[in-house]
């Protein structure tokens, strides 16, 4: 017999939160291969839907099986669901590529794991920030509850831009955790997100013969990726209308690219990703508070908002989770992009602990260092 | 003669001319067959192709244009049986699951790069036909060494002065080894080998599950011969033992044709340049393992004559 989804206010890790979501999504095919510490929301997943004959779970031989199934299956009209950490996501690196320039609405769930070598099952944000150019909209998140919400707007954002969307959360800080998680009904989440109706002429029919994805001229590839760099710029306003409407649909706010919080006269801002961005809220009672920017949407990058947030700011520091070799982290190149001088720090690689007094001795280190061509790292137990 | 193979082709081709294939290319005559007698099988059901990359990925036609009257959906080179398990997975969501879907892969896909991914969907026995479209090296890129090339034969990776050791692998064996409902070897050659070729696509056709079948493609400039002679060619491959006509239907193996009087293996390698270095020694270890593989396959068939040895 398939369970029940837990509804309303329910203790769960955030691997629960996020195969909850899944099944509230309604997606048609389920798409499975195992990975710390992600397996557990396929786990989870087989579970709910087992019995069911209106949802297909696939077992795959890899993750670049897996993806190539979930990415087909979309094609051929099925809403699809998969989730993945670390080796894995890098595993399927060609295959992320293509979904956006395929321009499918597939919605992935990354457990962030550091990536070996040497081997880790700990946290960092390699894995996935390593994908940033493959055209995937990436949200990251920062709680079980913020997991759960982003899954069901990334299937919004996804099925009206026509791009991939891969969701991420740090392993164990929230896929292992457990938190009062509100979970919405079905009702309402079938009010919030319609079914899947992508293109007619987007989609694979046999009744009407086409080839998909054969050579172009040059002049034709160049406009696919055009396209698609298009499409990710459309998808700011989407992010901020999904938001809205998630709100409305669910009673509760939804970040949509840039979480800010504190003064926005403060002269000095932390911008930073992922659950750091919780830990740094602390540092808003101490006596000379920073701003804090958490950035939700790190692709389509947030550029002018994250401007118009630091424009009083005179000294940003940026927190990278994710190594930077032989120039600035990821982050740190994106906010400077924006015009906008900042020092990059990157710490909490491999799980390393991120405390607010990490966040305060990164403060400092930045205010005495500020290479131009590097990032400064904090390693050691800072 | 010309008369009766209007006889066994009266269908119109669903490759369309048009197509980018070279001169003479094997595999093309082989699809073209291939198509005809699944459509002439199954009159009513739609085919889709999910091709992974390989000479197909250009024969198929510069985008906008498609070589074919069929849906063709281009894949990375390892994940094509994947990717046509979830296509045949969600037409069935859509009400469209009577769709064949074919995976067209090459030797280099099958044996190699996508090995893992075939396996898993022979495992999993989903309901698809799997063509190995087999010219024996990585011709897309140029002739290198697969998984499929034949023992002592030169490739741009296998030069002739370090030509390939070890035989090619046995893949028939292998995926026969996965219970699958059904496999074949094809080979378009003359008259009776084509009548051999449409009869085991029919069956195929007729059937659920994971149904493989492993079609010897000639390959003029792989190969190393003129474009004129493919069909030849094939047919010699045939008939010296080279490439046994077999099929496994349900666990039961049988070799569908057997040369009155087989040629010397020499008779097919001394066609090609490809096998121009082989002579002496060399030449009777081939002969060798020819007639060894043929005698497995008698075995195989006396063994598993009365029921299938497998599900």
């Amino acid at each position: 017999m398939t369970p029940e989804l837990p509804r309303g206010r329910t203790v769960l890790t955030g691997n629960e939160a996020a195969a909850v979501a899944a099944v509230l999504a309604r997606a048609q095919q389920i798409a499975c291969y195992p990975i710390t510490p992600q397996t557990l929301i396929v786990e989870r997943l087989a579970e709910l839907v087992a019995g069911r004959d209106d949802v297909v779970f696939a077992n795959l031989d890899s993750e670049h099986s897996m993806f190539g199934y979930a990415l087909a299956a979309e094609r051929a009209g099925s809403r699809c669901f998969t989730a993945t950490s670390s080796q894995g996501l890098l595993y399927s690196h060609e295959q992320l590529h293509r979904a956006s320039r395929e321009r499918i609405p597939l919605v992935a769930v990354n457990v962030n794991r550091s990536i070996v070598a040497p081997w880790s099952l700990e946290p960092d944000l390699a894995d996935s920030i390593s994908q940033r150019d493959t055209g995937w909209v990436q949200l990251y998140c920062s709680s079980g509850q913020e997991l759960l919400d982003s899954v069901l707007c990334a299937y919004r954002i996804a099925e009206e831009a026509m791009l991939p969307v891969l969701v991420c959360a740090e392993g164990f800080l929230i896929s292992h955790t457990a938190e009062v998680v509100d979970v919405p009904s079905q009702e309402q989440v079938d009010a919030f997100l319609p079914p899947f109706r992508p293109p007619e002429d987007w989609l694979l029919d046999p009744r009407r013969p086409r080839a998909f994805s054969g050579l172009p001229e040059p002049n034709d590839y160049a406009t696919y990726q055009h396209n698609v760099a298009e499409a990710h710029d459309r998808t700011r306003e989407l992010l901020a209308e999904v938001a809205h409407d998630f709100a409305a649909a669910f009673g509760r706010e939804k970040v949509a690219s840039l979480e800010i919080t504190g003064d926005r006269a403060a002269e000095t801002a932390i911008v930073t990703i992922g659950t750091i961005g919780e830990t740094a809220r602390e540092l808003l009672t101490d006596d000379e508070p920073p701003l804090v920017v958490r950035v939700h949407a790190y692709r389509p990058f947030p550029a002018d908002e994250l401007a118009a947030a630091l424009e009083h700011v005179s000294h940003v520091c940026v927190i990278d989770r994710a190594p930077a070799f032989g120039a600035p982290g990821a982050l740190g190149e994106d906010v400077r992009s924006c015009g906008i001088p900042a020092t990059d720090i990157v710490c909490g690689l491999g799980g390393s602990d991120v405390t607010p007094e990490t966040l305060r001795a990164a403060l400092a280190r930045s205010r005495v260092e500020s290479p131009e061509r590097a990032a400064v790292y904090l390693v050691g137990g800072a | 003669m010309a008369v009766w193979l209007d006889e066994v082709i009266q269908e119109e081709s669903l490759l369309y001319p048009g197509h980018a294939a070279c001169a003479g290319c094997g595999p093309a005559v082989n699809m073209r067959h291939f198509l005809g007698a699944l459509r002439a099988a199954t009159p009513g059901r739609e085919v889709v192709l999910v091709i992974p990359a390989s000479c197909w990925t250009i024969i198929a036609g510069a985008w906008p244009v498609s070589a074919f009257g069929v849906s063709v959906y281009l894949t990375p080179f390892a994940s094509a049986a994947a990717e046509a398990s979830g296509i045949k997975s969600a037409l069935g969501q859509r009400g469209l699951g009577d769709a064949h879907v074919v995976v067209w892969g090459g030797d280099g896909s099958t044996n190699d790069i996508g090995f893992a991914t075939v396996s898993a969907a022979a495992e999993r026995n989903e309901d698809l036909i799997y063509v190995l479209n087999d010219n024996e090296a990585y011709m897309n890129t140029g002739v290198q060494k697969s998984g499929g090339t034949p023992e002592g034969a030169w490739t741009t990776t296998t030069p002739v002065a370090a030509p390939r050791k070890g035989m090619k692998k046995d893949i028939d064996r292998i995926m026969a080894a996965h219970g699958i409902p059904y496999l074949a070897t094809l080979a378009a050659g003359s008259v009776p080998e084509l009548k051999d070729f449409r009869a085991k696509v029919t069956r195929a056709a007729g059937l659920h599950g994971f149904r493989f079948l492993h079609a010897l493609g000639a390959c003029p400039p792989g190969w190393r011969y003129p474009t004129g002679q493919s069909v030849e060619i094939v047919r010699r491959a045939v008939e010296s033992r080279y490439f046994p006509l077999l099929e496994v239907d349900a666990g039961t193996w049988r070799i569908t044709y057997r040369p009155k009087h087989p040629l010397p293996v020499s008779e097919f390698l001394g066609t090609q340049g490809r096998f121009s270095h082989l002579s002496g020694e060399r030449l009777a270890l081939v002969q060798q393992h020819i007639d060894e593989r043929w005698d497995l396959l008698e075995r195989l068939e006396a063994a598993t004559a009365s029921e299938g040895v497998t599900k």
